[in-house]
């Protein structure tokens, strides 16, 4: 007989931990219908029977947050036969707030008090039997961290769900509340499945608005619950609600100081609080950040680490060990040259100029997943709020800006921290701005062949990317769409804790195994198809294989489309093309490029391209080419996240059709205006419209804003007092 | 005819081999659309991501 | 009474009122931020707070703490 079981639990609180120990690799990741909260489920390891569905981090059953409605409606409409129900032991009053709403589902639960190892450390004592008795469940200790408890814990709530014993909560309010519940509960008998009846009466008690929803009940019969309701109110000088909420606290505080005996008591410094008194310290908090953000980018790329790894996967690995063996076979066999082209030029060369930046990338997110173990991304939110909030975010979205500077699929997801619907559809819109790790290619490849690689290009890129992500967020909030003050800063910061290795190492081998998988299908193919394209066409009249590819196929196509970059600087069917194949995966662009300028071994650094782009196409034009393909569309990988995470084909149009038309505007203008000061440039008609463009996008800056903190539009007087 | 698939042996062979790989590559890319995966870089959607801490509730972590 | 964000840090404070919209009012309940519940001002940047609410640790941004007012 198939058991389901629910993990229930307050962020923070070791679930997904639990949940991985409890299930290893047996586990779907999915959503739930129709919304953006993720939805994990699996089967126990061991006992392929039981089903283990994880709920998301909640606080609290009330009808008011995505994960609080969706993990509520699967508690009452999917009627799981058992709970467990993590709780953090070293925060253990506040856990218990839900701990006692899931008891009242009346489905048999067991506690899991997690992290049980830090109790321990701390010196606090936690008398598992004598909260079980409060509770009305069994309590077990668990460290899923350390693999301590948590199948015990699976086993007993199988069990107890194979029992189907009847679950007595225990009366946990006031007199005349338990009273009043007890009414009610007799008033909507029979309406509601048996053992959720106690669960909606104390729901009804506090005029909750989905419940009511959900039971219609009849408006005399409804009138006449609200009375006694009423009576309690006044009785008690507070709306029910706060009632329920403060009654349920107080019940807590019985129980935690009969069952939980701490060493010390009161509010102590720990050395988490120490740690923050130093990391958010008003003076030193942004200059620490700098520091450790410098020493992640320089261990990623820097001459240390990063550059030779990479340098050493572009040149031996790719080239040495890679084309040149397989060229040495082909044309040792006799295989036809166009057949070698395509095999070592063509597809070689393409993959291989992928690979050879992933362990850059890889490193980078291993920097990033430690310093998100650790605790101290939730820090960085904290201390670039202020900041933020002048530009109208909250210090949320500056952590997908962190995140996106590795890859922007993650940092799309990342937006779903932010609670405010507005606030998290502009940072989705704008956080693909920041380079990702497979754009640094396009930078290595404009600053090799423009720039003498000078250190400076790279380092605009970013502040490029930053500045663009600054001016979006100023000009979309002046829209009606966006308008309005960005929603309160509420952020549990979990204690700082070493690293575990097994989660970092174990997310980052998921990435990196993704990027090789994407590296030999998708760009395989897309080079093979490029190669193909730009092999055959029409020369001297006839189709067939081309000796000079302007006059393949390719060029045919790319060229009726290149128009539309001529204002650009970069009208030509190769950069048209390389685009479009960065739309593939950004990493793709320079090989592509490669192929169609007719080189092979363009790798990262694409040495010998360097000298024929540079006679193509000017300094600014160059530029202009790189600024245009770090702000325009993402890749389709990202492209697919922000799809998902908008959840609505208008919003993610909108997300897209911005950021190219924001690239046209600032490449134009760059080129334009840029090439113009450089003597680059001759003064034209685009010329003109990039003075019309910058002149725009500056009034759309500087503007006052027409609406006011609430969204709400301001009209004469107000509107020039909030200016 | 046999003399040249003889003359031609290694580029007959190199070429199904191409043409191997490239349809096993057409082949999974299409599988991973029909499932509804995507060509995310990140495999499993939201996995055994560490980042999840970021990715949903509010700051949940380990 | 004064507000959260103009409290001494490190000292524990009760909470005497909460001002403002419901909805962030019960997310705040949810936390463990009720009248009556005593809180320690662990650290503040220029406004925002981070603070100490039954054994865990809460950011709040400088208008939220502006709203939350304890006895001094």
């Amino acid at each position: 007989m198939e058991v389901k079981i629910a993990l229930a639990g307050n962020p923070n609180s070791g679930k997904t931990t639990m949940f991985n120990d409890l299930t290893g690799s047996n586990q779907r990741v999915g959503n739930w219908p129709g919304v953006t909260v993720e939805k994990k489920e699996g089967r126990l390891k061991g006992a392929r029977d039981v089903v283990i569905q994880d709920l998301p981090g909640i606080y609290s059953l009330s009808p008011y947050t995505l994960e609080e409605v969706v993990a509520r409606s699967y508690l009452v409409n999917e009627k799981p036969d058992a709970i467990i129900n993590i709780v953090d032991g070293t925060n253990i009053e506040r856990n218990l707030y839900l701990t006692t709403q899931l008891i009242e589902l009346g489905i048999p639960t067991v506690v899991a008090v997690n992290m049980i190892d830090v109790v321990r450390k701390n010196g606090d004592k936690i008398d598992l039997k004598k909260l079980g008795a409060a509770l009305g469940c069994e309590v077990m200790e668990t460290s899923a961290l350390k693999g301590e408890g948590s199948h015990e814990a699976a086993r007993r709530a199988a069990e107890l769900a194979r029992e189907g014993r009847r679950v007595e909560a225990p009366s946990v309010f006031d007199g005349s509340v338990e009273h009043a519940i007890a009414h009610i509960e007799e008033s909507i008998e029979g309406r509601v499945d048996k053992r959720y009846l106690r669960w909606y009466a104390i729901k009804v008690f506090e005029r909750d608005e989905k419940v009511l929803e959900e039971l219609k009940l009849e408006p005399g019969l409804w009138k006449h619950i609200d009375e006694h309701i009423s009576d309690c109110e006044r009785e008690m000088d507070d709306d029910a609600e706060s009632i329920i909420t403060n009654q349920r606290y107080a019940y807590i505080a019985r129980v935690v100081s009969s069952a939980v005996k701490k060493k010390q008591s009161g509010l102590k410094m720990t050395a988490s609080d120490k740690i923050d008194r130093i990391v958010t310290d008003r003076i030193a908090a942004l200059p620490i950040f700098v520091v450790i953000m410098a020493a992640v980018y320089w261990i990623a790329m820097g001459p240390v680490i990063g550059t030779p790894i990479t340098d050493w996967t572009n040149d031996v690995l790719v080239g040495e060990w890679c084309m040149e063996t397989v060229r040495g076979w082909m044309e040792g066999a006799a295989v036809a040259p166009w057949l070698t082209g395509l095999v070592v030029d063509g597809i070689i060369a393409g993959v291989g100029a992928v690979i050879g930046f992933v362990p850059q990338m890889l490193i980078l997110f291993v920097m990033l997943s430690i310093l998100e173990d650790v605790g101290y991304m939730a820090r960085i939110a904290f201390i670039m709020d202020r900041i933020f909030r002048k530009f109208g975010l909250s210090g949320k979205s500056f952590i997908p800006m962190l995140i996106g500077s590795g890859c922007g699929v993650p940092a799309v997801m990342a937006s779903r921290t932010i609670e405010n619907e507005r606030d998290r559809r502009m940072t989705i819109m704008t956080t693909c701005f920041i380079p990702c790790s497979a754009k640094l290619p396009i930078i290595g490849m404009i600053a090799g062949a423009f720039f003498d690689n000078a250190w400076w290009v790279a380092t605009s890129a970013y502040f490029v990317g930053v500045l663009s992500i600054v001016i979006s967020g100023i000009i979309l909030k002046k829209l009606k769409a966006f308008a309005g003050d960005a929603a309160p800063f509420v952020m549990e910061l979990p204690p700082y804790h070493a690293p575990a290795a097994g989660n970092v190492l174990r997310a980052t081998w998921e990435r990196g195994w993704s990027f090789i998988k994407r590296a030999f299908t998708v760009i395989l193919l897309s080079t093979v198809i490029i190669w193909f394209l730009q092999s055959f066409g029409s020369e001297n009249g006839a189709f067939g294989m081309v000796e000079d590819n302007n006059n393949s196929l390719l060029a045919a196509v790319g060229g009726a489309v290149a128009f539309i970059f001529v204002p650009l600087g970069f009208g030509t069917w190769q950069a048209t093309v390389g685009a479009v194949g960065g739309l593939v995966a950004k990493e793709n662009l320079v090989a592509i490029m490669g192929v169609c300028y007719g080189f092979a071994e363009v790798a990262e650094a694409g040495d010998e391209m360097w000298s024929i782009l540079a006679a193509d196409y000017s300094g600014i034009a160059g530029y202009s080419f790189m600024v245009f393909n770090l702000l325009c569309a993402p890749c389709f990988a990202a492209m697919g996240a922000i799809k998902r995470e908008m959840n609505s084909p208008k919003w993610t149009l909108a997300a897209i059709g911005y950021m190219c038309g924001f690239a046209y505007c600032m490449s134009l203008v760059i080129y334009q205006l840029g090439g113009l000061i450089l003597g680059q440039v001759v003064f034209g008609f685009w010329t003109a419209v990039a003075l019309a463009v910058l002149a725009g996008m500056l009034y759309l800056l500087f503007r006052r804003n027409p609406y006011g903190e609430y969204g709400e539009r301001l009209r004469g007087k107000r509107a020039s007092a909030n200016a | 005819m046999l003399e040249w698939l003889c003359v031609n042996a290694a580029s007959v062979a190199v070429g199904l081999a191409v043409l191997a790989v490239v349809a096993l590559a057409a082949w999974k890319v299409l599988k991973d659309k029909k499932h509804g995966k995507g060509s995310c870089s990140c495999g499993s959607g939201c996995g055994g991501c560490a980042c999840s801490g970021i990715c949903h509730g509010h700051a949940e972590g380990k | 009474m004064l507000p959260l964000s103009l409290a001494e840090p490190m000292v524990p404070q009760s909470i005497a009122k909460i001002t403002g919209k419901d909805e962030v009012r019960r997310h705040l309940a949810e936390l463990g931020l009720v009248l009556g519940e005593e809180v320690k001002v662990v650290s503040t940047l220029g406004g925002n707070v981070i603070l100490q609410v039954k054994d865990s640790r809460i950011a709040l941004d400088r208008e939220l703490a502006n709203r939350i007012m304890v006895r001094g």
